[in-house]
């Protein structure tokens, strides 16, 4: 029989149907319920991997969450997970699991070598040992980071689908054990929305694990059953199982994650891997239970050494033993319950080590009545067993269990299970902000009242309340509370379920253990098992200086990685404080911080990935543009052509064609991105006088205006056109990346400030399509497409627009340019932008029109010298800086920014100036962001006097242009200076002014 | 004008050739182009409000995320001052001409916003499960329901959502140029439980 270390009968397992799986290369059987752990412990497996810093043999130590040491390698190729607790996965059929942490086999791992050196593999001993000298860190990082770590991450793209959806409910109870369901029942009785979620395949909590529990007088898991039958028929309640609430944000916005396909051999199509639930109730009730804490003796990693309560677990809910022979060590009465369970199950126990010097309790009265040899005021001082525990020492404790004494007893066993008590799982309550009070008599911190922000209610062993009893009544009471705070309105009825009140019995905490040699001489003291940090470490830490637990959890790295410390952290600071004489509460608890558990980040990202992690915004004539086979640059969330490159031609060749054909004849560009907002009401131009730098109240009807829009700081934020609709309407427009922002900035001071101007804005981006045709040729095109728009200088000059009909559709008319020539931007309803733009194309063919996108813009632009906020400035720039001073008003009265420009450093005359830079050598142009210096030394540092802001090749003007912010620039013209590279040339160059070409402006008049 | 040369923003996504998955239960669709009109008004002025009301044949809305229905439109109210005017008969610009005329002299703004929308349906059984992935919104019909509109966001776009029936059947204003991004966001959302498109 392959499963030897299975019971004939009992557990929550099917043993109608067999299950075959394999761990490193070996197949073994298992059973429709077991756990991966479970299943290995079945099967005699002992030893499943090896710790991460010494690479000590480890086997499955606990039966929850809080599993530290079989963290193992699930699946194969792109579905590869690593760090599986494999105490938490459910067995299927085909499930592949392999040891992380070992090179070439789990029994002779080389690592091992790293345990016979652990005397200088104490805390910190990489940052002392490799910080010299200090740049063969990187060297030495890459041998340190592959010797450590653990499981590998898949490399391929993670073919699974994730989901994620948000969730809202009355009242969340998050946990079905006892407490939770009898709060979940409660809640649900008064009509309040509940949602129950529980971290393992079915309800029950410490239920499964016990044995003999009965609830309203019939047998606990029967209560189970129809507690959850009933949840399962009411409308106003939603169950979530395999569901871990992994995250406690402020006004209960809990994290919750929901693995739906993991356990399943066959993977359902459209069935998602695991979907996170972002869960906003208006109350919580954390019945999270509680994780038994290890007691820290000497060498107590070995294979075969588990949490007491695990040993219970794995006999009363999956049939398994975890050994044949064993000692069971304690402080308390709980563990004498898996005694009793084991013995039932016809498990040997040779003996009970009990560190009371006078035991109460009715459990240990029951096992001493049946005989079990009990070790009182004694304790583990010792381990054998490389792979697999052998025996254990045993000594009596001195008077105060400071030491040991030496007369040890040697017990042959082959595990041993451990109890130190219990810790209450606060980790939501704590993550919600919750305090602690620190319970001296069970050495527990357990929650103190909740705050307002985050209301909510601990039950059951997660307050500490330990008794079945405590834990059905608080969850009674606690459900009617939370649904009364969420506002239901109900009657009170029913009663709490009940069950036989049990006395806890005596405690002796027994923080550290002693050895047969003080602490640090002889073997290890682990605190954290995933870790592998020990009390000595501890010790060093505070022998070093370290005072803070935060600062000793950092330096030791205790409580950090995966498991978050869920056995380590009470351990290691009642050690702590112990070491230090301090009492536990002064030491405090390190924080508790999301997630509670490994959560995937699949789940996390939901349908927010690939080409849905940010919108694609596009234009109506987008597909046009893809047709013609643009390339695309991304300007804010915006698709925008970027250029149209022809067969063969890459991006200059292209953009050279483009810059060329728009100077020479016609070109047409999709300027639809820009924003666009509709100001309306009396004080329309009096509110431009205000956001802009310049006077609005005298531009006429029909006409356009450039502004520059500051910051209150008096830096440059936005700039662009704006055209006079009627006398109390104006269409405004934004640069692309910035329409939003900037009708926040409006609305912000229209609601705030300035709430006596009559001015409504609405925001008509979208609204509008815009084709933007320029060059020579551009008048004869659109003359072709109108009959009632008057196209002369007279009629419409520039910065003039007019209503009209282009293509036979409704449009408006602007003349205006950012190229410096003859240009016009017709607007037309948005569903008409693709047929408007064909119509142009078509009429446009005589004149070779060719369409060109943002990096021929740039060129264009920048031969006249037209600014772009956000490349040729940088939130530090003012108007003067841009050498505009032509467009702030010195007449009208306030406007955003002008009493910071009057500031003194405003008029520094060595402030950064906007500047043309023409290179010496015509064929060389200058990187943008280049930094230029007038001193060139051999290497750096030199002193930098600016940068480059946009540099491009002009083939208007048949060599490089650029434009530089530099320290005074405006009084260098014809100052050399000196851009050196990062390859060792120095580029030369001279100030000039910024407009490159057509100085005179003749061209915009056509 | 003709009609031929209208392009609505989804359009692109050839929706009329798409087939749907057997045993659907979403269907989704593309809403048409309806006439959208965006109008600011004080309410407190009594007169202007009954102006209006007269044009559009119903009164305004001052129930916060509420829409009313009149012969011809849909009110919905987005704001204290804000309102947005849906027909299916009625035409943007004409509409705008009529109520400055009739608000000349009190201070408004009425503009023509039909071609900054496309509007998505959405329907069936699993409607509200799907609109709840990317809504952070609570759309229990407790919360909320037919009659109700509200501007909210769907993933990372903002829209103004609709409840028209209580089938469920909602509509998603959304800007234009996010239509297609939220499209295939809630395509992408269904997987599992079966989608149509409805013509």
């Amino acid at each position: 029989m392959s499963q030897k270390f299975r019971l004939e009968s009992g557990g929550l397992i099917n043993r109608d149907k067999p299950v075959t799986f394999s761990f490193n290369g070996h197949e073994l059987k298992g059973y429709d319920g077991d756990t991966l752990a479970s299943a290995l412990i079945a099967n005699g497996v002992h030893l499943v991997g090896r710790s991460f810093k010494y690479h000590r043999p480890r086997g499955i130590m606990s039966a929850g969450p809080e599993e530290a040491n079989a963290l193992l390698q699930l699946g194969e190729g792109a579905y590869t997970e690593p760090n599986a607790r494999a105490t938490m996965e459910e067995l299927f059929d085909g499930l592949v699991a392999t040891t992380s942490n070992a090179f070439p086999t789990v029994k002779y791992d080389i690592g091992e070598v790293n345990s016979l050196f652990s005397k200088i593999f104490v805390s910190g001993f990489y940052y002392k040992t490799f910080m010299w000298p200090s740049k063969a860190w990187k060297f030495y990082e890459h041998f340190i980071r592959k010797a450590a770590g653990i499981g590998k991450a898949p490399e391929e793209h993670d073919p699974d689908f994730y989901d994620k959806t948000n969730a809202f409910c009355d009242v969340l109870v998050v946990g079905g054990g006892p407490a939770g369901l009898s709060a979940a029942l409660s809640a649900a009785a008064t009509g309040a929305h509940v949602t129950l979620v529980d971290d393992q395949p079915r309800f029950g909590g410490s239920l499964m694990a016990q044995s003999g529990q009965e609830i309203d007088g019939k047998p606990a898991l029967e209560w189970v059953d129809e507690a959850e039958a009933k949840l399962h028929d009411l409308d106003n309640v939603q169950v979530l199982r395999r569901a871990t609430a992994f995250a406690y944000y402020d006004h209960n916005y809990v994290g919750i994650w929901e693995r739906l396909t993991d356990h399943l051999p066959v993977k359902p199509e459209g069935l998602p891997r695991h979907r996170v639930h972002m869960m906003r109730a208006k109350q919580v009730i954390i019945a999270s239970g509680a994780i038994e804490r290890p007691l820290v003796f000497c060498d107590n990693d070995r294979p075969g050494i588990m949490l007491a309560s695990a040993c219970r677990t794995y006999v009363n809910r999956f049939g398994a033993k975890p050994g044949n022979k064993g000692v069971i060590f304690t402080n308390n009465d709980s563990a004498y319950a898996t005694v009793l369970d084991l013995i039932d199950a016809g498990i040997e126990i040779k003996a009970v080590v009990d560190v009371r010097k006078d035991p109460l309790g009715p459990l240990m009265e029951k096992a001493d009545a049946a005989g079990v040899k009990i070790l009182t005021n004694s304790a583990v001082v010792g381990t054998s067993g490389r792979l697999h525990l052998k025996s254990v020492e045993v000594a009596e404790l001195s008077d105060d269990g400071e030491t040991a004494k030496s007369d040890v007893t040697e017990i042959a066993c082959d595990f041993l299970g451990s109890s130190g008590g219990w810790n209450p799982t606060v980790h939501l309550h704590c993550q919600a902000g919750g305090k602690l009070d620190f319970d001296e008599e069970r050495g527990a911190f357990v929650p103190a009242p909740s705050n307002r922000t985050n209301p909510n209610i601990s039950v059951g062993s997660c307050k500490g309340a330990f008794g079945l009893a405590d834990c059905l009544a608080q969850g009674f009471e606690a459900g009617q509370e939370a649904a009364k705070a969420a506002g239901i309105k109900f009657r009170k009825s029913g009663k709490a379920p009940t069950a036989e009140a049990v006395d806890e019995g005596n405690r002796r905490l027994l923080w550290l253990v002693p050895g047969k040699k003080p602490l640090g001489q002889s073997g290890k003291h682990f605190i954290d098992l995933q870790n592998d940090s020990t009390a000595a470490d501890l010790q060093l830490a505070l022998r070093e200086g370290y005072r803070s637990i935060e600062h000793v959890k950092r330096y030791t790295t205790t409580g950090m990685a995966t498991d978050q410390g869920k056995t380590a952290n009470v351990n290691a600071l009642a050690i702590v404080a112990q070491t230090l004489n301090e009492a536990i509460p002064t030491v405090g608890t390190t924080t508790y911080r999301p997630p509670y558990v490994p959560v995937t980040f699949g789940a996390i990202a939901g349908r927010d990935i690939d080409d849905l992690l940010d919108p694609a915004r596009t234009t109506p004539m987008h597909s046009w543009h893809v047709n013609a086979g643009a390339e695309f640059e991304d300007v804010g969330q915006w698709k925008r052509a970027w250029y149209f490159p022809q067969p063969g031609e890459d991006m200059h060749a292209a953009v050279n064609r483009e810059v060329a054909a728009m100077r020479n004849s016609v070109g047409i560009l999709d300027a639809t991105t820009l924003g666009k907002i509709d100001v309306k009401g009396k004080d329309a131009a009096e509110f431009l006088n205000r956001v802009y730098t310049n006077a609005w109240t005298k531009l006429g009807i029909g006409k356009c205006r450039y502004g520059l829009m500051l910051g209150e700081d008096g830096m440059v934020m936005d700039d662009g056109v704006t055209s006079r609709i009627a006398e109390d309407h104006f269409l405004m427009t934004t640069t692309t990346g910035n329409a939003a922002p900037v009708l926040g900035h409006l609305e912000d001071y229209l609601q705030t400030e300035w709430t006596d101007l009559e001015v409504y804005l609405t925001s008509v981006t979208e609204q509008w399509a815009t084709a933007s045709i320029a060059g020579p040729n551009a008048r004869a095109l659109l003359s072709e497409l109108t009959d009632d728009i008057d196209l002369s200088n007279e009629a419409l000059p520039f910065m003039a627009w007019t209503p009209g009909t282009v293509a036979g559709i409704p449009a408006r008319v602007f003349r205006i340019s950012f190229t410096g020539d003859l240009s016009y931007e017709i607007a037309v309803p948005a569903d008409y932008g693709l047929a408007l733009w064909q119509a142009l194309m078509t009429a446009g063919s005589k004149y070779d029109i060719t369409p060109y996108g943002t990096e021929t813009m740039h060129v264009l632009r920048a031969e006249k010298g037209f600014i772009i906020v956000g490349q040729d400035t940088d939130g530090s720039i003012t108007p003067v800086d841009l050498n505009m001073n032509w467009i702030v008003s010195k007449k009208k009265g306030d406007f955003i920014g002008k009493r910071s420009l009057d500031r003194e450093d405003m008029s520094d005359p060595n402030r950064k100036q906007l500047v043309g830079i023409l290179t010496d050598d015509p064929k060389e142009v200058l990187p943008e962001g280049a930094q230029l210096v007038e001193v060139v030394k051999d290497k750096p540092p030199m002193d930098m006097v600016g940068w480059v802001s946009s540099s491009y090749w002009s083939p208007n003007c048949d060599r490089s242009i650029a434009m530089a912010l530099v320290h005074g620039g405006l009084k260098k013209m014809g100052q050399k200076l000196y851009s050196p590279q990062a390859d060792g040339r120095v580029i030369e160059c001279t100030i000039t002014d910024t407009v490159f070409y057509d100085k005179e402006g003749n061209r915009q008049n056509g | 004008m003709d009609n031929f040369m209208r392009q609505g923003p989804l359009n692109d996504l050839g929706l009329v050739g798409r087939t749907s998955e057997d045993n659907a239960q979403v269907t989704m669709g593309d809403g048409g182009r309806p006439m959208v009109v965006n109008l600011r008004l004080d309410p407190a002025n009594k007169a202007a409000m009954k102006a209006v009301a007269t044009l559009v044949g119903v009164d305004l809305p001052q129930k916060a995320n509420y829409f009313v229905e009149g012969k011809e439109t849909e009110v919905h109210w987005l704001a204290p001052d804000e309102w947005m005017i849906v027909s299916q008969n009625m035409e943007g610009n004409e509409l705008v001409s009529k109520l400055d005329e009739a608000l000349d002299g009190v201070h408004h703004s009425a503009v023509n916003v039909s071609d900054n929308f496309a509007v998505i349906t959405v329907e069936g059984e699993k409607a509200r499960a799907l609109l709840q992935k990317a809504i952070p919104l609570d759309l229990h019909p407790r919360e909320f329901h037919t009659g109700m509109s509200t501007q909210t966001h769907a993933a990372k776009t903002n829209v103004i959502l609709q409840q028209v029936s209580d089938a469920p059947f909602y509509k998603l204003y959304v800007r234009r140029s996010f239509s297609q991004y939220l499209w295939a966001w809630l395509e992408s959302g269904s997987i599992g439980f079966g989608l149509a498109i409805s013509s």
